[in-house]
């Protein structure tokens, strides 16, 4: 598979992770589904993330942007070369930061979003939303 | 306004440490009440002095725990990593954190008195909304942009939850579900702007965007920016928003729906102002933010003339008024002026500045009223308006504090608001927005209605003699009611004292 395929059918994935996310958040009435989409919305997000890093310019592939003592041996070659080409090689590793951070902040909105349901399922004894947000909203 | 005696660069990020450390210790020894109380007063205290002490500084970086490389090989090559978040603090940023730290500060005053014993839980979200708020206004980096309107949504979302009652639950969980839609969104349409641009610092992406039109029209980033506007319209409370926003403002406890709503403010007017900066030169930017806008302001008006729970209908006020902040930002653009050779077009951000000098009445003005909402609250135990009377005869001074923060929000003369709505529709009529001024015009009609309505139920209806015992306010309401009327007096008879540092910080972030 060459590379522009890999990179075309990584956008394809993300995008179908974000579409099947938010269809399970906004039309799937049990709320553990809900959660799982937002999982899968997260994850569709990271992926596209991830698929911007990606470098086409590289014959090969892009190296892991990371930049060990290894690869400086490997070279043989003095620290400012070394570091040249790893520059040329390197994928654009901002991206991979971004994903980190987000999937740090995913877990926790997950967190707090399964607390609430615990909540809301031990007073109402459903996992349904019609049912569970319904009620709220009668009572309200 | 900065202090001449001691002023530096160097506070900025306090206004983001300084509540984030104190919700850590206030979480921490949550069992505590007393020192949580005096550690939060003290970090208040200090928020609200900042903003004096603070002087200006555009692209200021702030370093965390990593130092700075920038190091400099034989070759040539620079390595150079910044691991810092990159504040902009100009004057418009000086004043909106000026009023959100003090009506915040009042609101956090007023949870000392609503709840006997304030759960450091409980402070720990208010305190991490607050911070979290303050970095949105002040941050210059996209993605910590992102990052920190992620944690702003969990925090309200627990501000809510905090009461433990069924509702407040239900709400969250709605506030959460959307707020990860979002999110998500918002994540993408970075995501689009990064793979456009290759920068996430919002300054420069405002350069390359001055300067490079060749991407202008990919499709990419017209993306990028619905995706930003969506967000920017859950942040702000705009429709489709607009119901679960006011829902999260009545569901909360009265004081922190007042706080909640200055986030509000704050995010509308601080993603707004990005949403400008980076797309100014497509206009589909500033039509798509007057529509949406415009949509809010006739729906919060309408729906807050129909309401019996005085919580909800300052909840509705909200939503109308931070539609009519949503129309002022949108007023930037090449404005025609209409001379006698014909219309000139003049690039200006005018019009925004009197959005934003509305958005920061707004957030002293429907603060008050909120918390007018909690008096009724810690004195009745409910504000449904069917059922409470002759708060005139009970206590004159709080109807009259009222009554002044209602007529502010109304837009009558010499107050505050009526000094930012009446720039605004002039600034409308002037430039060939004759829809949306008139529609202006009927909204500050409709919300007059709505709180005389309110006025009368609550205040102005009698009671029997024998039941119209004189209710004591707790002095802490009774101080930030009285804060917000001098404030509103003070701006109403002085506009240009907060109208010409936003012009000015504006047109630092603009350019000339």
């Amino acid at each position: 598979m060459s590379l522009v395929n890999i990179q075309v059918a990584s956008f394809i994935g993300s995008v179908s992770l974000i579409l099947i996310g938010l269809v399970a958040i906004l039309f799937i009435d049990n709320l553990i589904k809900k959660v799982l989409g937002m999982m899968f919305l997260t994850d569709g997000v990271n992926l596209f993330l991830v698929t911007l890093g990606f470098r086409l310019d590289v014959p090969g592939g892009a190296i892991v942007p990371i930049f060990t003592e290894a690869f400086y041996k490997a070279e043989n070659a003095s620290m400012g070369v070394a570091a040249r080409e790893f520059a040329d090689k390197a994928g654009f590793c901002l991206p991979y930061a971004l994903v980190l951070t987000n999937i740090v902040i995913g877990a926790a909105t997950t967190a707090v979003v399964l607390g609430l349901i615990i909540k809301m399922y031990q007073k109402h004894k459903s996992l349904n939303a019609s049912e569970v947000l319904g009620e709220v909203i009668q009572r309200g | 306004m900065a202090s001449p005696l001691f002023s530096t660069k160097e506070l900025v990020p306090l206004f983001v440490v300084i509540p984030i450390l104190t919700a850590v210790l206030s979480n921490f020894l949550y069992k505590k009440s007393r020192l949580v109380k005096v550690l939060a007063g003290c970090a208040m205290i200090a928020l609200i002095l900042l903003p004096f002490f603070t002087s200006f500084q555009s692209n200021y970086y702030v370093y965390g725990a990593h130092p700075e490389v920038n190091y400099f090989l034989k070759e040539g090559v620079v390595v150079a990593f910044n691991l810092g978040i990159a504040y902009q603090y100009t004057q418009l940023q000086m004043v909106l954190l000026m009023a959100f730290t003090l009506m915040a500060a009042l609101s956090v005053g007023v949870a000392f008195v609503m709840h006997e014993r304030v759960s450091g839980v409980y402070l720990f979200l208010l305190l991490m909304a607050i911070s979290t708020a303050c970095a949105v206004c002040l941050v210059d980096d996209i993605f910590n942009m992102f990052v920190f309107f992620e944690i702003c949504t969990v925090s309200q979302a627990g501000i809510v939850a905090w009461l433990s009652e069924d509702r407040a639950f239900g709400t969250s969980l709605k506030y959460m579900l959307l707020g990860s839609v979002a999110g998500g969104m918002l994540l993408l349409g970075i995501a689009f702007l990064l793979g456009s641009t290759g920068v996430l610092n919002i300054s420069d992406m405002f350069e390359y965007f001055s300067t490079t039109a060749t991407q202008r029209d990919a499709p990419i980033i017209f993306m990028g920016l619905a995706l930003l506007i969506f967000a920017w319209t859950y942040g702000g409370g705009l429709p489709p928003f607009h119901t679960i926003k006011s829902e999260l403002y009545s569901r909360a406890s009265a004081e922190a729906g007042a706080l909640l709503q200055a986030i509000s403010k704050i995010l509308l007017i601080s993603v707004g102002i990005i949403i400008a900066r980076l797309f100014f030169w497509q206009d589909v930017t500033w039509q798509s933010m007057m529509i949406l806008s415009t949509f809010a302001m006739m729906i919060g008006g309408a729906m807050a003339m129909v309401q019996n729970d005085y919580r909800r209908l300052i909840a509705y006020v909200a939503v109308n008024q931070a539609g009519i902040v949503g129309i002022g930002l949108s007023f930037f653009r090449r404005l025609p002026t209409y001379g006698t050779m014909g219309p000139v077009y003049l690039w200006g951000h005018e019009g925004m500045a009197f959005g934003v000098f509305h958005g920061f009445n707004e957030i002293i003005v429907t603060s008050a009223l909120f918390i007018s909402a909690a008096v009724l609250l810690h004195v009745f135990g409910h504000t449904d308006m069917t059922r409470i009377r002759g708060m005139l005869q009970r206590n004159r001074e709080f109807a009259l504090l009222t009554l002044i923060s209602m007529l502010a929000v109304s837009g009558v003369p010499p107050l505050n608001c009526f000094q930012s709505e009446w720039r605004l529709m002039e600034f409308a009529f002037a430039h060939g927005f004759m829809t949306v001024g008139l529609l202006m015009v009927v909204s500050t009609v409709m919300v007059f209605y709505a709180l005389a309505k309110a006025f009368v139920l609550v205040f102005l209806r009698p009671v029997p003699a024998e039941e119209a015992k004189p209710l004591q306010v707790p002095f802490a309401m009774t101080l930030t009611l009285l804060v917000a009327v001098v404030l509103e007096v003070f701006f109403g008879l002085f506009p240009d004292v907060a109208l010409k540092p936003i012009s000015v910080g504006l047109t630092a972030l603009f350019g000339g």
